[in-house]
């Protein structure tokens, strides 16, 4: 008789996670490029998304419908400079800091590191975590902040999020990514 | 002036209904591109146009002379601004301008490219969004367009299957927010 070849059990999605957190660990350079809509109570934004990481410095630039009204945020540990479409600069400790000061925008730029790439932030305590059969998060809480996992891309022998809607109070930040590289 | 900056002045004062299929290409400022995308443009001026983008995303811009609708499918949301504010000195602003072109701009002819006349609109007022604009005209009408941004980076778009003064359906300028899409901003 013929025998059944018994396909190997599906790890528990905990094991599978405990993995891809790694894998997505040690990817600490990487540019995504995508768009992103910021609503801040009764305002809102739509922007180009330029988003370039390396292990101590970053590169972010939003840019508005047809390339105008652009701003570039770019730093490392110590400092961040903003400097935007008219050439004016600013600069600050955080990004946090600089965005609120400069645009008004409480963005979580430090956490959206983390959470971009799929994994939660690592300077914050888990309040919710969801994952899905392959052990990939669908959705979490951290800070106050609902994050949700709309849909992953394969990148690099692992997964990464090319969709991710996140929310707290007045506040909410969607993000599609068109492309990931990684250098 | 010459016959290019006639053919701007030609489009401003003549066009009042404009369609074309576009291409757009962004690149950075080493020339590398880093977006492709394509739809069509509807302009009816005075005030009026709307950007229908297909690929590689569906965006639909829509300014239907008070307010400007801006719908990424992807993203479920919609932003709506008021017009007068955030179209002040736009590439957009300028085609379906209700000011000419002159006042709001420096405009010098460059050499021909492409097959096509050029001339550059560079912005009287300092702090203006971009650095310049160039807008390539055809015998029959306006055929492509190059903005470059405050940090060098070239968005190109070049029109093509352009109808000139062709009745556009009024609905092309109207925007109505598909059910269950959050509207964001001074909706009326």
């Amino acid at each position: 008789c013929s025998t059944l070849w018994q396909s190997k059990p599906q790890a528990p999605a905990e094991t599978l996670w405990l993995e891809r957190q790694s894998q997505l660990k040690q990817l600490d350079n990487w540019t995504l490029r995508g768009r992103t809509a910021i609503q801040q109570g009764k305002e809102g934004w739509n922007a180009g998304v330029s988003w370039h990481q390396s292990p101590d410095q970053f590169e972010i630039r939003l840019t508005g419908p047809f390339s105008q009204g652009a701003v570039n945020l770019s730093g490392d540990q110590n400092a961040v400079l903003l400097t935007n479409s008219s050439g004016e600069r600013y600069v600050a400790a955080t990004p946090e800091q600089l965005l609120e000061e400069v645009l008004g925008w409480q963005l979580p730029i430090s956490a959206l590191r983390d959470w971009v790439k799929g994994l939660p932030f690592s300077e914050a305590a888990v309040t919710y975590r969801e994952l899905d059969r392959d052990g990939r998060l669908v959705a979490l809480e951290q800070a106050g902040w609902q994050v949700s996992f709309m849909r992953y891309v394969p990148f690099q022998g692992t997964d990464v999020p090319d969709k991710i809607f996140i929310k707290r109070d007045q506040l909410s930040v969607r993000l599609v990514v068109s492309a990931w590289q990684s250098e | 002036e010459d016959a290019v900056v006639d053919r701007l002045t030609q489009f401003v004062d003549q066009v009042q209904q404009f369609q074309a299929r576009f291409q757009q290409v962004v690149a950075d400022p080493e020339g590398q591109i880093v977006e492709q995308a394509a739809g069509v443009f509807y302009l009816s001026r005075p005030g009026k146009f709307r950007w229908d983008y297909h690929t590689p995303y569906a965006q639909q811009i829509v300014a239907d002379g008070q307010q400007i609708w801006f719908y990424d499918e992807d993203l479920e949301q919609i932003t709506v601004k008021n017009q007068s504010a955030t179209l002040a000195d736009t590439p957009a602003g300028l085609l379906s301008g209700k000011s000419r072109p002159d006042e709001a701009y420096h405009i010098t002819r460059l050499n021909s490219d492409d097959g096509l006349q050029w001339v550059e609109l560079t912005p009287k007022e300092a702090d203006a969004n971009y650095q310049r604009v160039q807008l390539g005209f055809s015998e029959q009408s306006l055929q492509q367009m190059r903005m470059v941004d405050a940090f060098d980076q070239q968005t190109r778009l070049v029109f093509s299957e352009a109808n000139v003064n062709q009745p556009i359906a009024a609905e092309k300028f109207q925007f109505v927010p598909p059910q269950g899409v959050d509207v964001i901003g001074e909706s009326p």
